[in-house]
């Protein structure tokens, strides 16, 4: 069960960038704003793939790297979104804090315990992406840009990352003590996660398909 | 601490979904409205066109037509009489019928499209009117352009010029003034039309949302078209409007 629930989010995490790229002349011009998300998730489905599951090679590296890469994917994703200096200033801002937390953090790592750590980054990305997706959803109620949300590539993906964040805050939260705890086994939890992020990237995928032109 | 977990993972996702939901309904209403707005305006619009058509093809009909049916009755007993007397009086009769068909087709092109705007651009054309309403009224109409060279193309010179008249108009229908003033000024990336009265206030958006008549929204639907915004400046006595149009020059 467990391997089969990590097979297929793999296998999904690839897709939307694939699908990017292979008719990559037809999708709207606004969906550019998303392809650092879609990098991230091919290249970390191929890592765990590759590296986390073929190798055994340990993969908290990885983990508090793409943390990092995942913060900045979206704050990119933002950054494009608006335009007048008090988003930027915002944005740039939250990310300076961000980039010093995540130092002042590596100073605390121990390899094997960092779960902790990692979700106090955890939540601040997911503050983050609730407020800057708030004053998104104003700015496109008062500009009124879109006719229709339900069709928007990056309202899905918004969307998406609202609800993968959240779901998922109170496991990162807790999951240091979850693991530990030996009346409980981690990995019931853990598919949490996993069904979550296999949820994300089938948004990710239509998103992908609701950018082609029509 | 198990309850905490699911308890929390519970309401950050109900907190998430609701949030989601909550503004695609809002934009699903939002939408409609806009929607319904913007046909309300069309059919202002359209009702406008087809009124001004009904005055235009009532004037041919009475006007236009009256002359040249009698022109033709004058031809024929020009045919028929061989009478010079006669000749010569209906000769005269028929050269004023023409001069009034002349008269009625100047008035209706005029009506269709006021030619100095055509010619001398939207200020000019301003002025003209000005000129005419001061006469008809006894109001003191006052027009000021503080950049002399700005250029405003024809096709939103037209579309102002219709919204400054309907200002005037209602400002002397129900604002009963004693002076209307209009300033213009800007450059390349915007012009601003200033209209300054001293008569009855009113609250413009109030009005547009209760009004039964078409002027208002006549306003609205032109001011849609060139893509200028409107806003009513607060003032002790009068009113006092601000058209803003943005890249003047630009042709959609
Ligand atoms: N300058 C003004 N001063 C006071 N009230 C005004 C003024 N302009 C408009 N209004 C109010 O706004 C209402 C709507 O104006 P609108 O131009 O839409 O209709 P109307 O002038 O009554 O009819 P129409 O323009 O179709 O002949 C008017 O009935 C009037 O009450
Ligand atoms: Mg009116």
């Amino acid at each position: 069960m467990q391997e089969f629930l990590y097979i297929i989010s793999n296998f999904v995490g690839v897709l939307p960038l694939i699908f990017y790229l292979y008719r990559k002349e037809k999708i709207i011009n606004e969906f550019k704003t998303l392809v650092p998300i879609l990098i991230l998730n091919f290249f970390s489905s191929v890592y765990e793939v590759v590296f986390t599951y073929k190798l055994q090679i340990d993969s908290e590296y990885w983990f508090r790297l793409y943390l990092f890469l995942e913060y900045f994917s979206i704050a990119y994703l933002f950054w494009k979104l608006f335009e007048g200096t008090f988003y930027k200033r915002l944005i740039l801002i939250f990310s300076i804090v961000y980039v010093v937390f995540y130092i002042l953090l590596l100073k605390s790592w121990e390899l094997h315990n960092n779960l902790q750590t990692d979700s106090y980054l955890t939540v601040y990305t997911t503050f983050f992406v609730y407020v800057l997706s708030i004053l998104w959803f104003r700015k496109i109620f008062i500009k009124f840009e879109y006719d229709s949300l339900i069709h928007s590539p990056v309202f899905i993906v918004i969307s998406g990352l609202l609800l993968y964040m959240s779901s998922t805050l109170f496991l990162f939260l807790m999951s240091d003590f979850l693991l530990k705890d030996i009346r409980y086994d981690f990995l019931d939890f853990w598919r949490l996660n996993i069904a979550m992020c296999i949820f994300f990237r089938l948004l990710l995928l239509t998103a992908v398909f609701k950018g082609y032109r029509r | 601490m198990i309850p905490v977990f699911w308890i929390g993972t519970f309401i950050m996702l109900f907190l998430a979904v609701s949030l989601i939901l909550l503004v695609m309904f809002y934009q699903r209403n939002l939408h409609r409205y806009k929607l319904h707005e913007s046909e309300l305006l069309l059919k202002a619009s359209l009702e406008s066109e087809r009124l001004e058509r009904v005055r235009i093809a009532n004037e041919l009909h009475d006007g236009l037509q009256g002359d040249l049916n009698a022109i033709k009755n004058f031809v024929y007993i020009l045919t028929k009489s061989h009478d010079q007397n006669d000749m010569v009086f209906v000769l005269k009769e028929t050269k004023t019928a023409v001069e009034a068909a002349i008269e009625t087709t100047r008035l209706l092109s005029q009506k269709l499209m006021p030619p100095l705007l055509e010619q001398e651009g939207c200020g000019v054309a301003i002025e003209k009117y000005f000129l005419n309403l001061e006469k008809a009224t006894g109001v003191k109409f006052i027009f000021k352009s503080l950049d002399n060279d700005i250029k405003i193309p024809i096709s939103k010179g037209y579309e102002l010029y219709r919204i400054i008249q309907e200002f005037t108009t209602n400002a002397i229908k129900h604002g009963l003034i004693n002076e209307f003033m209009v300033v213009i000024y800007g450059d390349t990336t915007q012009i601003i039309v200033e209209l300054i009265d001293d008569g009855i206030k009113f609250d413009f958006f109030e009005c547009y949302k209760l009004s039964q008549g078409s002027g208002l929204r006549n306003i609205q639907s032109r001011l849609k078209f060139i893509k200028g915004g409107l806003i009513q400046r607060s003032v002790l006595n009068g009113n006092h409007f601000e058209i803003r149009i943005l890249n003047p020059l630009k042709n959609d």
